[in-house]
């Protein structure tokens, strides 16, 4: 049995000789760690306030202003996400060797943390493989993408503070140049532990010419280029760069994309239908619109942008009726709760609540136009909801019914 | 579990180091409880067996299959880049690197162009999604790619071999 054990551990040792390199240094792996760790972070809080834009808790504060607050939000929730791919491989190049130490577990506390940091690192695999995937709307898994990434982003925010907590003697050693000399000089005096990698800084000129600094520009220069060519589909700015991204700007009918189409929505023949109605209540009192009485109401035009929970976005010139206004029509107050019923049949976006900061705002339309012509059929033909600073899921199409609840 | 000890000459350093490990250990696992919590509530078991499934495939993939390769990659490239100098095998490394980064990001594009696309751009329920020529930029990309390296390698050894000779007129 000793035999044994010592043969697997010599092995492992050969192994993961073969794995280590002068590069893989706990300097280059707390550099990554911190923009991983940021990147991680950022990606949390933005993704956060849009499942919470959709999923309203009672204290939730909804904001209007900026118009394109979602824009913003929901465009650096993707990018970060895209930013942190490379990272993420770096980061695990980096400690790599660390999965061959032998032998795998030495108490019941070294299995805990081995266990919490594959679970850490298999959940960020997959949350950002998922999320990537999603912005092309292809979904190849078996599960629900929404619970899912939800769920997997508390698992790897928790599992990122506990790494924290657990890493930090060794981060705020090697936290900058000057502590991480200090640690080496240290680490080198001591017994050094079998398997362990050496620091760079400990071995210099690798003979390839490639240096930690070296290895940090090139992971810096593809994060960039990447975030560079794909962050146009959400920033107006930089949609000249957009090469890899699932969306371009200024496409589709009316120069806007889409996200659902009247025909994977199952709406085209009843919002297409002549007899086509909005109705309008609050409590008993019930009204009822054709598509020519709305238009024939005060009609209001602003510049908004629609955001999408995929990350893209696009500005576009609205026009149609003031909801406020529409409310008034049935004695409800500017500032009711509404929930807005699409003619869609089922799907989760078929109905959606608007609270009152919504309601209220000036900005907020039952759109009939878009960018100076009727909305074409798969922008919600015959009126739709558009208000500032929403996600694009909550901007329903195909509206039939206002309510007060 | 052996922790590594805090290298600080402060005792009040060491005490602040300590609170906040046990402050972020803490919230770290009230978050994956409440995760845990979150998934049993909210994720049906058969799913949940397809999300177990896909974290397992994802670490074997990734610590099984792609970190093994690049590191074959990096033998591999040593021996091509033998004769050159360090920094150039940096360059050579560099743009490598980048190159492999945006292919990560570009060939899913290019499969879910397939899978979703199948006849081109526009030809699936939704025609905004998918559109750009993701093949064609990709390719473009490595060419500018390659041509930019190539000229860096090349102008580096011009560089380095005039400041040698000027080293040895001096």
């Amino acid at each position: 049995m000793n035999r044994l054990t010592t043969f697997l551990q010599q092995r492992m040792e050969a192994v993961s000789g073969r794995f280590s390199s002068p590069l893989r240094s706990r300097r280059l792996t707390v550099v990554l760690g911190r923009w991983l760790g940021l990147a991680f972070t950022v990606c949390f809080l933005t993704g956060l306030f849009s499942h919470l834009l959709q999923d309203p808790p009672t204290w939730m504060l909804f904001l209007t202003r900026p118009v394109w607050l979602y824009v913003a939000t929901q465009g650096i929730h993707i990018t970060t996400g895209i930013a942190s791919i490379p990272l993420l491989a770096a980061k695990l190049w980096s400690v790599f060797p660390e999965l061959l130490r032998w032998p795998p577990l030495k108490s019941v506390v070294h299995a805990l943390e081995r266990a919490s940091i594959a679970l850490f690192v298999a959940a960020s695999l997959v949350e950002v493989t998922i999320g990537l995937l999603n912005t092309f709307q292809w979904y190849p898994w078996p599960f629900s993408f929404r619970d899912v990434h939800y769920w997997l982003a508390w698992v790897i925010i928790g599992s990122l503070a506990l790494h924290i907590a657990v890493k930090m003697p060794l981060i705020l050693a090697h936290w900058s140049r000057r502590s991480d000399a200090a640690a080496i000089a240290s680490d080198t005096e001591g017994e050094v532990p079998a398997g362990k990698t050496v620091p760079a800084a400990v071995k210099p000129g690798t003979g390839h010419g490639w240096s930690r600094r070296g290895f940090l520009a090139a992971i810096t220069a593809g994060t960039g280029v990447v975030v560079l060519t794909t962050a146009g589909q959400s920033f107006a700015w930089l949609s000249g760069l957009n090469l890899f991204a699932p969306r371009r700007m200024d496409t589709g009918p009316q120069g806007v994309p889409i996200n659902r189409t009247a025909a994977q929505a199952g709406v085209a023949e009843a919002a297409l239908a002549p007899d086509w109605v909005l109705t309008v209540s609050s409590g008993s009192v019930q009204k009822t619109f054709t598509l020519a009485q709305l238009a024939a109401l005060p009609q209001y035009s602003y510049g908004l942008p629609i955001a999408c929970v995929e990350g893209w976005s696009q500005g576009a010139q609205w026009r149609g009726v003031r909801i406020r206004d529409l409310m008034a029509t049935v004695g409800a107050p500017a500032d009711a709760e509404l929930q807005i019923s699409s003619m869609e049949k089922g799907g989760v976006y078929g109905r959606s609540f608007m609270p009152a900061a919504y309601s209220q705002d000036e900005q907020t339309l039952l759109a009939l136009e878009l960018n100076g012509e009727p909305l074409d059929l798969d922008h919600g033909y015959p009126a739709r909801i558009i208000a500032p600073g929403r996600p694009g899921v909550l901007q329903t199409k195909w509206v039939h019914k206002v309510e007060v609840i | 579990m052996r922790l590594p000890l805090v290298r600080s000459s402060a005792p009040a350093g060491h005490r602040t180091v300590w609170w906040v490990r046990a402050a972020l250990g803490a919230l770290g696992l009230v978050a994956l409880g409440y995760a845990i919590f979150g998934f049993l509530a909210n994720v049906p078991p058969a799913q949940l067996i397809g999300v177990a499934a896909w974290l397992a495939v994802a670490l074997l993939v990734h610590d099984g299959v792609l970190v093994p390769l690049t590191t074959l990659a990096g033998g591999g490239l040593s021996r091509l880049t033998y004769g050159l100098s360090p920094v150039q095998q940096g360059i050579v490394r560099g743009a490598l690197l980048v190159g492999a980064v945006v292919t990560l990001l570009g060939a899913p594009l290019i499969r879910a162009q397939q899978v979703l696309q199948p006849r081109g751009p526009g030809s699936g329920a939704n025609g905004t999604v998918l559109q750009g020529d993701y093949a064609l930029a990709l390719g473009v990309f490595w060419v500018v790619l390659v041509v930019a390296a190539a000229a860096v390698v090349a102008a580096a050894g011009l560089y380095g071999r005039r400041s040698k000779v000027r080293k040895t007129r001096s």
